[in-house]
């Protein structure tokens, strides 16, 4: 069973994420901030992380760019966040993110994107 | 009140030191004293100058009474001794009227009218003075050094204690009822209040005084408890609170997120929803579906405003859009915008011209949102102003659900000087061309934002019509508004322009200079070849301004 970690400081999100993923047949962990999220990260594998940009302690760009620059991970980065500037898109594909979706997202959309991401880490 | 002669600061704490601990284990009683009454005022006076002027070998203290401010010399513990001294002052100084008082050693007040010693004394110097041989005049005048009130009479009562003694007039006849009611609350008023404050004052000077040290640290434990308590209460009652919010916020949300994904009916979703009765309650799943709706799309987010109308919710959210309360009708105004797009468009009309700021940019705002096919027509009947936050919240939102553009020209006959000018700036960023006459009659608008807005316009659209009013209307506009129309002239001018420009490159002004300038560079190259030949003619006085110009940093 695939693994994703869900980081989003939106509760209402993070359950309605968690649950249409759930439904889909992945393991959900979740995490409400960027600090939760890089500490469970140390310690467990993931196939896939899913997280918003703006997040207290440390935001999603911030842990994109440790993911990617100290750890070297390669997990697959899915940002979901209301921030559509094409500034902030570019600058998540900079640090590594390998896709965006910008809210109010379609829940069908997400999932197909995610099945999407993990079709083409194997 | 007591003022002495300045004592030297290093003896003054040690003396309160031992103050302290005599009073404070000592019990105070009642002690007599006796000082002489030199002179009186209604004014403050220069002890100096009094002791000078009458010769006084001794310390004077003042004593402010209610009305008076008395000037006594003297601290004896008998009548006897003081009255030696009051003979020996009589004689000794220019002295006439003198009184000996007799005083609460504890309080420091007066107790009785003291006796007169007076000038009419035996000449001869006696070894002392008895009482008998002074004269009793319960009717004396104060003895005065500096002017007073010539219209009052100092009347001393006996046996009372004389600073509650009430002047009188001298004057026959009526006070007027203003004077009348300021002497009754001045004397009577005030002189009951001072008279319960003494004897209140007098029992607490009874007892020692580290009991009220004991009392007065009782109160402040007893207020910090207060407080304390207060705080852990409210605390308490707020975490209640918070937990309460928690604890149903997860069970609507599970609920309502099974129903979204079709998990569940909707009667077994009403049973999940607990309470659903109770406003707090209610409040809690308007947010939940307010954040259902904002954050999905799509076939889930399409049951939110069924659910909102099913659970009566949008009943509440147009009474909290019809309040008094302007955060109340805020947030009635956004659910019902958001959730029950048909209410609002009933509410959300009267509102656009609230006097609250607030309420006035949420309805605007709501209006571009339940209005997708007309989305600026709340322009029209704008009388309020339309503000600037307003206007690029209105034009996110706008282009943020990528609605269709309407023709902002129409919007220009507005009476509203907001309208006018966001409508400008509408017409410049969507290049409308549909009305140039309409965008041109703004060039002479009263308003210079309007003008600035509309030069912006012609120079952005390339109006090439507006050139000869923008050259009209240059000698009169501000800095900033000729400085726009010559930015505009890079765009559209030509060699008909040449002259025009050449008279403000001669002008004085330097930054109209360089902007002329940077219009003749940039027109082409017939208008560079222009300024080279005005710069030869100027004896290469434009290298500067040209080098400027050129400067890609600029």
């Amino acid at each position: 069973m695939k693994r994703i970690l869900v980081a989003e400081d939106n509760h209402l999100i993070l359950e309605t994420v968690a649950h249409s993923l759930t439904r889909e047949g992945y393991e959900i962990v979740k995490a409400t901030d960027g600090k939760e999220c890089l500490k469970i990260l140390e310690n467990e594998a993931f196939d896939l992380l899913i997280t918003d940009l703006y997040m207290p302690n440390i935001n999603g760009l911030e842990v994109i760019s440790i993911l990617h620059d100290e750890r070297k991970s390669n997990i697959p980065i899915l940002v979901l966040s209301a921030a559509g500037a094409e500034d902030n898109v570019m600058k998540a594909f900079e640090l590594g993110a390998d896709d965006y979706m910008i809210k109010p997202f379609s829940l069908n959309e997400l999932n197909i994107r995610v099945k999407k991401l993990l079709t083409l880490k194997k | 009140m007591t003022s002495r002669r300045k004592i030297p600061e290093f003896f003054l704490i040690p003396l309160l030191i031992i103050l302290f601990i005599f009073t404070a284990f000592h019990p105070c009683h009642a002690e007599k004293y006796y000082s002489v009454q030199v002179a009186a005022s209604k004014t403050p006076i220069d002890i100096g100058q009094f002791i000078k002027k009458n010769n006084i070998a001794a310390e004077i203290t003042e004593i402010k009474g209610s009305d008076w401010i008395r000037y006594f010399a003297g601290h004896f513990d008998n009548y006897d001794s003081a009255s030696v001294f009051a003979a020996k002052l009589l004689r000794e100084t220019r002295l006439t009227n003198i009184y000996i008082r007799q005083f609460d050693d504890a309080t420091g007040h007066p107790m009785q009218v003291g006796l007169e010693a007076s000038a009419k004394q035996p000449t001869e110097p006696t070894p002392g003075i008895s009482a008998d041989s002074l004269q009793l005049n319960a009717e004396v005048p104060l003895q005065e050094e500096t002017k007073t009130d010539t219209q009052l009479e100092y009347r001393i009562s006996t046996g009372q204690n004389s600073n509650l003694s009430q002047p009188v007039s001298q004057k026959t006849g009526r006070k007027s009822l203003p004077n009348q009611l300021f002497d009754y609350v001045n004397y009577k008023v005030i002189g009951d209040i001072q008279q319960f404050l003494k004897g209140g004052g007098e029992k607490i000077y009874g007892y020692p005084l580290v009991i009220f040290f004991f009392l007065f640290i009782l109160l402040f434990m007893l207020n910090i408890l207060t407080v304390l308590l207060i705080l852990t209460l409210s605390n308490r009652k707020q975490n209640d609170n918070e937990r309460y919010i928690r604890v149903y916020r997860n069970i609507y949300e599970s609920a309502l997120l099974s129903y979204l994904m079709g998990e569940t009916d909707w009667e077994k979703t009403v049973e999940k929803l607990k309470k659903s009765n109770q406003p707090a309650n209610r409040a809690l799943l308007s947010s939940i579906l307010l954040n259902f709706h904002e954050n999905l799309r799509g076939s889930a987010n399409e049951l939110v405003p069924d659910i909102f109308v099913k659970l009566g919710l949008h009943n509440d959210a147009i009474q909290e859009a019809r309040s008094k309360l302007y955060f109340e009708k805020v947030q009635g105004i956004r659910k019902l915008s958001y959730l029950y797009p048909e209410g609002a468009k009933e509410i959300v009309p009267g509102l656009l011209n609230d006097p609250d700021d607030v309420v006035r940019a949420e309805a605007q705002t709501a209006y571009v949102r339940i209005h997708p096919e007309q989305p600026f027509d709340f322009l029209r009947s704008l009388q309020k102003p339309f503000t600037r936050w307003t206007q690029i919240s209105a034009f996110y939102l706008f282009r943020l659900h990528q609605l269709p553009v309407p023709s902002f020209v129409k919007y220009l006959d507005s009476p509203n000087t907001n309208v006018r000018n966001f409508s400008l700036r509408m017409i410049t960023f969507f290049q409308q061309l549909e009305n140039i006459p309409e965008i041109l009659k703004m060039l002479e608008s009263p308003v210079e934002l309007t003008r600035s807005l509309s030069i912006r316009a012609v120079n952005n659209l390339r109006l090439y019509d507006g050139k000869e009013l923008l050259k009209k209307m240059y000698p009169a506009e501000t800095g900033k508004n000729k400085t726009e129309i010559l930015k505009a002239f890079q765009n559209i001018g030509n060699e008909e322009d040449f002259q025009f420009l050449e008279s403000i490159i001669l002008s004085d002004n330097v930054s109209l200079k360089t902007e002329a300038c940077r219009a003749l560079y940039f027109m082409g190259p017939v208008g560079k070849e222009k300024l080279m030949e005005i710069n030869r003619e100027m004896n290469q006085k434009l290298d500067l301004y040209i080098a400027h110009v050129i400067d890609q940093r600029n």
